[in-house]
């Protein structure tokens, strides 16, 4: 048998502020340093405390009080056995020294962990031995019954007594007037209904004959959630409200003892948020802000709110200021990109040498960034958000975790907010499952991903883990969906800009049209402004420069509601070929906050070099008009979508190159444009697409091998650009995707050339 | 010769369980903070009706716990089996053990009751409902129309001259807002993208004013804004003028409004509240007097002013005919003052999840005359021809009450 004094070297620190630390990741520091911290930290409250004691209990001969002040030092070297020695010492040669006995038990307290593993529990039962002689020689010492209580917390069946403790400590320290103290009080106490808090919202209590969820069925099936959820289960309403008050009631009576108690700011802010009180969370994290600013969760709360509020720049900002607090190696954790991206290629970039992960990050923030037009990357602001928000909620000092490296935290950072957030009681009827007995059940589910999550974790403790295969479903998850901003997106109703490109040959290089399409009509259709305001931007570069090119600005009038229309608006780059180009097409509208955004990246070939026969991309279009020479000639009303309905025409355009030169001097060239019919789109109809898809399977339908081709020769007088121009009636086509190709060969030199699109046929609206 | 004991063990359980319903009723709740002065306000009296649940549940329970056993012995009375069976046993046993269930839940409702109502008695405030969209969380009120808007839902206009009904919707999609001001040709938004106008009877609306604004009124026909640190007038209508006259206040302006004569404008800011006239084309100070922060809303009746400043409280000023604002009261009960508005002898706080407070408008300090719960997520307040309408951001929904309800 171990002795209590020996064993796990870990030694959580004893601090009022112990949450922070948790969160940023210093729970675990090598046992001198955290021996060091906890030892500084003891000694102020220690201090404070003393004055206040009766004389028998603190009395000291010089001699005696060396050999104290020795066993500190003696701890805070990191030499935990002498310190030990020396207190026992120390409780030999003065029995009724209150002091030394309540550092030996702080220490031990510290070392224990909590569970019924038999090495805590004795070292508990020692640590408790001490505390009660400490508060024998002292009574009512709010200082030892706080310790007495953290130690109780850490017995499964003695959190109540720990709440009774705190209570008591809670008056004692009133009594004393010690302030720092009581703020320390209060927010254990505090601690101890948001535990309760956290356990019991969003409960649902089990409807008809269901008696537990099964874990296995949820991880297998989909429906089997969704269904769970709305036919199994009903909310129960107001749960947990009034520990909510009292959570929030301790927190705010911490702060107003020492408003520098960082755990009682973020915890009472971390509560506000999840009440939905924004309004109040920014006024008071504003304050706080300002009072604590050298505590990095402050800050990170104070940049949710904002967030929260829609004051993205401000939030950003504070994000910032928080980041620049925490340690270099949690601010690298926490902006690892890695975390957002599938497992594969999160290993290929921490294996990439430095700059070129660099490079690669950044381009993921510019790719993930909705708008660039806007001041904030608000796919950055929301994503600190999340991992905020995890600190804030899912911090657990009794799992040794911050919040944002749990389970929970690790799925909120990658997708969000769920849909639906449910827990269950415990379960008490399967006495042969461990791992589900007594333990909490929370759910998340996301409607639109089908994604879902089920954590388990032990009541009154802020603690939860994947439930059953719910890690290797997680990993799964990422694979396919390694993080969703669908939030971001929802927010700023972020729509999608078409963009058809078209290459070029140009005197010098290769000309690059883009025909964009931005969609005014769904982005103005219920605004009631008159004139309003369009806001766009153009980005074009070369992607090998791996930064963003510059983006042209300017903004247009337009008209607002059921009347607006769709915006069409082309550029024109020409650049050198041989390399990639990366573009980027925006639409803000300011006074809404609603984007779209279109962006890709095109590789520019030589077009027609050294003489060979070529062709230019094909330009689909709604009408072309003009006629010539060179493309100028021609106004081209490009459709940027390529989506088309029955009865339309579709206008052609494109260019060949290099034609050979018959002795006429008139090249003769054959132009075969062919449409082939690549899926049908036979609405909801369930009739309709089993139907069809029988008839496709058999032969019956235009699917597979169906196409439609036209052949036409041509002259052509200039020979090294010959311009071509068509139109094609859509007439009763069905709708769907179609393959559109022209190829075109000269017959002189019997060289061909081709170009294809796909365009879609929409159904006509019912 | 163990019947008898186990007995007696289960009738001192019985006994044990009994006890705390009767002795300890008093003791206060385990670890929650005990009122201060300021929030065991005067006018209580509706709390000191209320009977302590910690006192009627163990009855209830042990009734139904009484019942619950009865049912028991109607089969079982004559058919003891081993020990407690009987009706002397189990009947004090059930009961006992219902009272002590009973007092434990009736503990936690009078702590609920405690902590929800710690600053105020609790009062009924009945009226007319009329549901919103989104979740607005501005509101102005005028002789016909009110509005209420933020969020997703746009400006919501509804009726005033009776019963709520909904009017119209402006302003959709209309982001950051952060105030409105309701007036006789239409309804004018203050956001953190510019200062919109909507007429009542027009589906559009124009952007009059670019920029951060954070709040806005119509002093002496002129339309005057807050941004920033300065208040600006707006050129003079019906003339080749476009430009905006600005001043600076000395601090973030953060709300206003004008007197009911619509000649003296109140302006609120981080640190002061100002009263202004206007002279000419330009702002002129006439008196100010010091704040300490959180302010959302300034409301007056004339000759007082209230200032909502979020979780520092209100502020009640008293003012002159020359608009110079001396303060009566501070008063910090509600956890978040979100708006706070003068009736007659009333000052109504919005008090968000709290609901809405009632002080005492004569007093002076603040005192709680009560408060009421039924208004939900309580965020704004207006009021018009004897009615105090509430805005309810939760349900979403305006609440219309009589402005002197009877506070029982």
């Amino acid at each position: 048998m171990s002795s209590p004094s020996s064993g796990n070297p870990r030694l959580p620190p004893f601090d009022a502020d112990r949450a922070l630390q948790y969160s940023f990741g210093v729970v675990h520091p090598v046992a001198l340093l955290a021996l060091a911290a906890a030892l500084s930290a003891v000694a102020a409250p220690v201090r404070s405390a003393e004055a206040q004691r009766p004389s028998s209990a603190t009395a000291l001969p010089a001699s005696l009080d060396s050999l104290h002040q020795a066993a500190r030092q003696q701890l805070t070297q990191g030499d935990t056995a002498a310190a030990l020695e020396a207190l026992e010492l120390l409780q030999r040669r003065a029995p009724r020294y209150a002091p030394a006995f309540f550092d030996h038990g702080v220490v031990l307290s510290r070392r224990s962990e909590m569970g019924l593993a038999l090495d805590d529990m004795l070292r508990r039962r020692r640590a408790g031995e001490l505390l009660e002689r400490g508060l024998d020689l002292d009574p009512d010492n709010p200082l030892y019954l706080l310790e007495m209580g953290r130690l109780r917390l850490k017995t499964p069946f003695l959190r109540i007594e720990a709440e009774r403790l705190f209570a008591k400590a809670q008056r004692a320290a009133r009594a004393r007037g010690d302030a720092r103290l009581l703020a320390v009080v209060e927010y254990e106490l505090g601690l101890v209904s948001a535990r309760r808090f956290n356990a019991m919202r969003n409960r649902r209590i089990l409807t008809g004959t269901t008696t537990a969820l099964d874990i296995e069925a949820a991880v297998a099936n989909w429906q089997y959630i969704r269904d769970f959820l709305e036919q199994r289960t009903a909310p129960v309403q107001d749960a947990g409200d009034i520990d909510r008050l009292k959570a929030e009631e301790h927190f705010h009576a911490a702060l107003a003892a020492d408003s520098s108690h960082a755990g009682a700011a973020a915890d009472l802010l971390g509560l506000l948020y999840e009440s939905g009180r924004t309004a109040e969370m920014l006024a008071l994290a504003r304050t706080l802000a300002h009072q604590q600013p050298a505590a990095p969760r402050t800050w990170l709360a104070f940049g949710l709110a904002l967030q929260a509020r829609d004051h993205l720049e401000e939030a950003a900002v504070a994000f910032d200021a928080a980041l620049a607090l925490v340690p270099d190696s949690i601010r690298r954790q926490m902006l690892n990109v890695s975390q957002w991206l599938r497992p594969d290629d999160a290993v290929r970039l921490e294996r990439a040498p430095p700059a070129e992960r660099e490079g690669a990050e950044a381009a993921w923030w510019r790719s993930a960034d909705p708008l660039a037009l806007t001041a904030v990357n608000e796919a950055r602001v929301a994503l600190l958000a999340r991992i905020a928000y995890a600190d804030l909620r899912f911090t657990s000092e009794e799992a040794q975790l911050p919040g944002w490296r749990t389970d929970r935290g690790q799925v909120w950072i990658r997708y969000g907010a769920p849909d639906v957030i449910a827990s269950l009681a415990p379960e008490t009827q399967d006495v042969n499952g461990a791992e589900s007995m007594a333990r909490v059940i929370t759910i998340w589910w996301y409607r639109e991903s089908a994604l879902r999550f089920v954590f388990r974790g032990p009541p009154a403790i802020n603690a939860a883990a994947f439930a059953g295969n719910f890690r290797a479903y997680a990993d799964n998850a990422r694979r396919i969906i390694p993080v969703s901003l669908r939030d971001v997106h929802a927010t700023m109703q972020l729509d999608t800009v078409a963009i058809q490109v078209a290459r070029f040959r140009a005197a010098s290089g290769t000309r690059v049209e883009l025909y964009a399409e931005i969609p005014a009509q769904r982005m103005l259709a219920d605004v009631d402004l008159s004139p309003a305001l369009l806001e766009g931007g153009f980005a074009f570069g070369a992607d090998a420069a791996r930064r963003a090119p510059q983006m042209v600005r300017d903004s247009l009038r337009v008209t607002a509601g059921p009347s607006a229309v769709p915006l069409r608006r082309t550029w024109t780059q020409v650049v050198p070929p041989g390399e990639e180009y990366i573009y980027r097409v925006e639409a803000r509208q300011p006074d809404t906050g609603r984007g779209a955004r279109g962006d890709g990246a095109v590789g520019v070939r030589p077009i027609g070099g050294a003489g060979t026969f070529d062709i230019s991309d094909l330009v689909v279009a709604d009408r072309i008009s003009g006629g010539g020479d060179g493309r100028e000639a021609f106004a081209i009303d490009a459709n940027a979508a390529m989506r088309f309905q029955a009865r339309d025409t579709v206008a052609l355009y494109w260019e060949t190159y290099n034609a050979a030169a018959p002795a006429s001097g008139t090249a003769r060239l054959r132009v075969r444009v062919t449409v082939r019919i690549l899926s049908l789109d036979r609405g909801r109809s369930f009739s309709a697409r089993v139907l069809g898809g029988i008839a496709d399977a058999v032969g019956l339908s235009a699917v597979g091998d169906e196409q439609v081709s036209l052949v036409y020769e041509r002259d052509a007088r200039s020979l090294a650009a010959v311009t071509h121009q068509l139109a094609i009636g859509l007439g009763d086509a069905p709708a769907g995707q179609y393959a559109l190709s022209v190829e075109v060969t000269d017959l002189s030199s019997g060289r061909t050339a081709r170009t294809e699109r796909t365009l879609t046929l929409e159904r006509p609206a019912s | 010769m163990k019947v008898p004991r186990v007995r007696a063990r289960a009738m001192a359980c019985a006994l044990l369980l009994t006890v705390p319903t009767l002795g300890v009723h008093a003791l206060p709740a385990q670890g929650i903070p005990q009122r201060d002065a300021e929030g065991s306000a005067a006018g209580n009296e509706g709390a000191s009706r209320r009977w302590p649940r910690r006192l009627v549940m163990p009855v209830v329970m042990g009734a139904a716990a009484a019942l619950a056993a009865s049912a028991y012995f109607i089969s079982n009375a004559d058919d003891p089996v081993g020990s407690c069976t009987g009706p002397r046993c189990v009947l004090p046993l059930s009961v006992g053990i219902g009272m002590g269930v009973g007092y434990l839940m009736g503990r936690e409702m009078d702590n609920a009751h405690a902590l929800r109502y710690r600053r105020g008695a609790p009062v009924r405030a009945e009226g007319q409902a009329l549901t919103l969209q989104g979740e607005p969380q501005w509101m102005s009120v005028g002789a016909r129309q009110g509005a209420a808007g933020g969020g997703a839902g746009g400006v919501q206009l509804f009726s005033t001259d009776g019963a709520p009904k909904l009017l119209a919707r402006r302003a959709s999609g209309i982001r950051g807002v952060r105030g409105l001001d309701l007036g006789p040709g239409g309804v004018a938004v203050a956001a953190t993208t510019g200062l919109y106008e909507f007429a009542v009877d027009s589906a559009l609306g124009l952007r009059v004013r670019d920029g951060d604004i954070a709040a806005t009124a119509v002093l002496a026909e002129r339309r005057v804004v807050g941004i920033g640190d300065r208040l600006e007038v707006a050129p003079r209508s019906g003339t080749s003028d476009t430009t905006w006259r600005s001043m600076r206040t000395g601090g973030a302006v953060r709300a206003m409004t004008v007197d009911p004569t619509g000649r003296l404008l109140w302006v609120a800011t981080d640190s002061a509240l100002a009263s202004y006239i206007l002279d000419g084309d330009s702002l002129v100070r006439r008196a100010s007097a010091r704040l300490a922060g959180g302010v959302r809303t300034v409301r007056t009746d004339g000759p007082r002013v209230v200032v909502a400043a979020g979780e520092r409280g209100i502020w009640l000023f008293d003012s002159d005919d020359r608009g110079t604002p001396r303060e009566r009261f501070l008063w910090a009960g509600a956890r978040f003052a979100y708006d706070a508005l003068i009736t007659r002898e009333r000052v109504y706080v919005a008090g968000g999840g709290e609901g809405l407070y009632v002080l005492d408008a004569r007093a002076a300090r603040g005192t709680v005359l009560g408060l009421a719960r039924q208004v939900g997520f309580a965020v704004a307040l207006g009021e018009e021809g004897g009615y105090t309408y509430v805005l309810d951001r939760a349900a979403p929904a305006v609440h219309r009450l009589r402005s002197d309800f009877p506070l029982r």
